[in-house]
């Protein structure tokens, strides 16, 4: 019932366009309509794409996990060669998803634009192809909707019956736009997941060189004061508590410890090299971490395109007529 | 109330900021790094895979992510008390977020839940195999109100996630219209009984490939009572039975007629009830059920009690067919039920 009540501002329009006058909806109102048709369907290829590499960033984390010491296959089977792994279901449900907007978006223009029963022709076969490869996602949460939407499409060959499809389609369409939606926190679980997975590892590996390098330290004395070899070693001291406070800014300052062993250039060279290292991976993090904010800030946008789409949507709708949609 | 997403965000918060701490002070052994490293991963999979699956599966996924917080409590680091307090509440937190999640997914499920948390991952409650013949009439009856609250879950993501199989699509398509085709029989014999016809069906295809000159129960003819499992039926009139008679017996005998949970997860469990829960045993998802879908690949029983691993079943399953039904716009799902 509540889902019902959710699409009724969307559906009553839609409901009473028999009743409407005989104004139809303005070119312009289609036309921007379209566009951001355009800008929702690119964005989430856009999307799709990314999620579908970080998944597979995901499963190449599981499949080194498996690997013990050997790290490659120790037989080959040409029946796993032969066999092209499917994608994974829920990213070829979303493909679908964004293929039946487009052909949504491609229909309006059509009828904003006035195209002949040639093109209609042509958009339906398209449609009805995709209907019947859509099939394939059949059972994701999708699944109906997109099916649903293009059997729509697949079915208007002519004027009148493509403006029964763009109306008839509208409920689909903003039940894709709803799930589009309403995915991007899993989407975004997901990237934080395997990137925070990649910078929890790099972590690991400074503060392993972090203790490395106490440890070394540690076995001996400072240089001399004067030297220098001491004014190399104060550049250390200062760049190894940096890198601990951008690791752990509670971490209380301290100074590298020193041991009984004379003191030696060659280990002094040592710990620098340990320090540029764990420099190269802390920049790799940061990296990470402007990833994620990037990705965030992709997200937001998207949906707001998604909204001002449905609002567009829904003004459409409301604009058209019982004869529907002019050029 | 606090959404799923705030709350699954808040104790992934929670337990990263504790975790990174620990992995960050000073003085920690390298062992104890290391564990505390890996708990860190098993913490971000665990938020990725919630991410990935389905509310159902992200309620299971964080099982995970509570155990990689119980590893880091059930052998304390160097740590504080109020850390190990923090992260006490943390795994608390994601127990409750769990039990929400499924309370809000399968609302049916929810007092067996609130009990124990970790029911959702037992196999208990699997029943024995199908009543023999012996028992006849006297044999103890099934649940009759609803499946298992496992089963309820799995049931239903595995559902939820059914993608037919390309290269079967034509065949699932054939079982598909032949059911349709026969609807109006199936209803005559489960109308009165209130098992609905797609359920009727798709038992009809799987033992008798659809033909009406035999045995619901079974496949074997009607010309005479069973031979096979289950054996001697129908125990009233006197052969040869007409198909209806025969199909009321049946459904009669699996107690369907007191079943009144159709929705998925119901339906699936008296399918699956109705072949046998023997596939649980070689951790093989029954054939019976999801056959041509994503779910099943290969094993299955070539006789009775005779499991081969490598055989592949070639029959549609009655899940999968389900699906098509369903997808096709012939058989309507609602959360509550199929109709």
């Amino acid at each position: 019932m509540r889902k019902i009540m959710r699409y009724i501002p969307r559906l009553l329009p839609i409901a009473l366009l028999p009743l409407l006058s005989c104004a139809h909806a303005p070119v312009v109102e289609t036309q921007s309509f379209a566009e951001l048709m355009d800008a929702v369907t690119a964005a989430s290829r856009s999307l799709i794409d990314d999620h579908a590499h970080t998944i597979e960033e995901l499963r190449a984390h599981e499949r080194t996990e498996t690997v013990t010491v050997t790290e490659y296959p120790t037989a080959f089977d040409p029946d796993i060669a032969r066999t092209v792994a499917p994608e994974d279901p829920g990213i070829a449900g979303f493909r679908n998803a964004v293929l039946a907007l487009d052909l949504y978006r491609g229909a309006v223009r059509a009828a904003s634009e006035g195209h002949d029963s040639g093109a209609l022709e042509h958009s339906a076969n398209a449609a009805a192809s995709l209907l019947s490869i859509s099939n394939v996602s059949a059972g994701l949460p999708l699944g109906s909707a997109i099916s649903g939407l293009v059997r729509f499409l697949a079915d208007a060959r002519d004027r009148a019956g493509l403006n029964k499809a763009i109306r008839s389609g509208a409920p689909a369409v903003g039940e894709i736009l709803d799930v589009l939606g309403a995915a991007t926190p899993d989407l975004y679980r997901v990237r934080v997941g395997v990137t925070g997975e990649a910078i929890a590892d790099l972590a690991f590996k400074q503060e392993s060189i972090l203790t490395e390098i106490d440890r070394i330290a540690g076995e001996h004395a400072p240089p001399d004061a004067g030297t220098p070899d001491a004014l190399e070693r104060a550049r250390l001291e200062a760049d190894v508590h940096a890198l601990r406070m951008a690791l752990s800014p509670d971490a209380p300052p301290r100074a590298l410890p020193v041991g009984s062993r004379p003191h030696d250039s060659l280990v002094q060279q040592r710990l620098a090299q340990q320090l540029r290292v764990a420099q190269g991976l802390h920049e790799q993090q940061r990296a990470h971490t402007a990833d994620i904010l990037q990705f965030h800030s992709k997200l937001g946008g998207y949906v707001r395109l998604i909204t001002e789409t449905q609002n567009q949507l829904t003004a459409l709708n409301s604009a058209s007529q019982a004869k529907g949609i002019r050029p | 109330m606090s959404t799923f997403n705030e709350d699954i965000g808040r104790v992934y918060a929670e337990a990263l900021d504790r975790l990174s701490r620990m992995l960050h002070a000073p003085g920690i052994p390298h062992a104890e790094r290391m564990r505390i490293h890996t708990a860190l991963r098993r913490l971000h999979r665990a938020y990725a895979h919630t991410g990935i699956t389905s509310l159902a599966e992200r309620a299971v996924t964080l099982n995970a992510l509570a155990e990689s917080l119980h590893s880091v409590l059930g052998r304390p680091l160097a740590a504080t008390p109020l850390d190990a307090l923090v992260l006490r509440q943390a795994v608390e937190d994601a127990r409750l977020l769990l039990l929400r999640a499924a309370r809000e997914e399968f609302p049916d499920t929810a007092a067996a839940l609130l009990d124990d948390p970790d029911r959702i991952a037992d196999d208990a409650e699997v029943p024995a195999a199908l009543p023999s013949a012996s028992a006849n009439e006297q044999h103890s009856p099934r649940p009759s109100s609803l499946a298992p609250a496992d089963k309820r879950m799995e049931y239903e993501t595995m559902f939820a996630q059914c993608v037919l199989r390309p290269d079967k699509l034509a065949t699932v398509n054939w079982y598909a219209a032949n059911v349709c085709k026969h609807r109006e029989r199936y209803a005559a014999v489960g109308g009165a009984l209130n098992v609905p016809w797609w359920f009727i069906g798709a038992v009809h295809a799987l033992e008798s490939g659809f033909s009406f000159s035999g045995h619901l129960h079974n496949g074997d003819p009607l010309t005479a009572r069973t031979r096979r499992v289950p054996s001697g039926r129908p125990l009233q009139g006197e052969p040869p039975f007409s198909w209806e008679v025969s199909a009321a017996d049946a459904l009669r005998y699996q107690t369907l007629d007191r079943w009144d949970d159709w929705s998925v997860s119901g339906a699936l469990f008296q399918w699956e009830a109705y072949n046998g829960f023997g596939y649980r045993k070689h951790r093989v998802p029954s054939p019976y059920l999801w056959s041509f879908s994503n779910h099943y690949t290969q094993g299955r029983y070539v006789r009775d009690h005779v499991f081969d691993a490598d055989a592949v079943s070639n029959q549609c399953g009655a899940a999968t067919l389900l699906r098509a039904l369903v997808n096709q716009g012939v058989v309507g799902m609602t959360r509550a039920n199929v109709n």
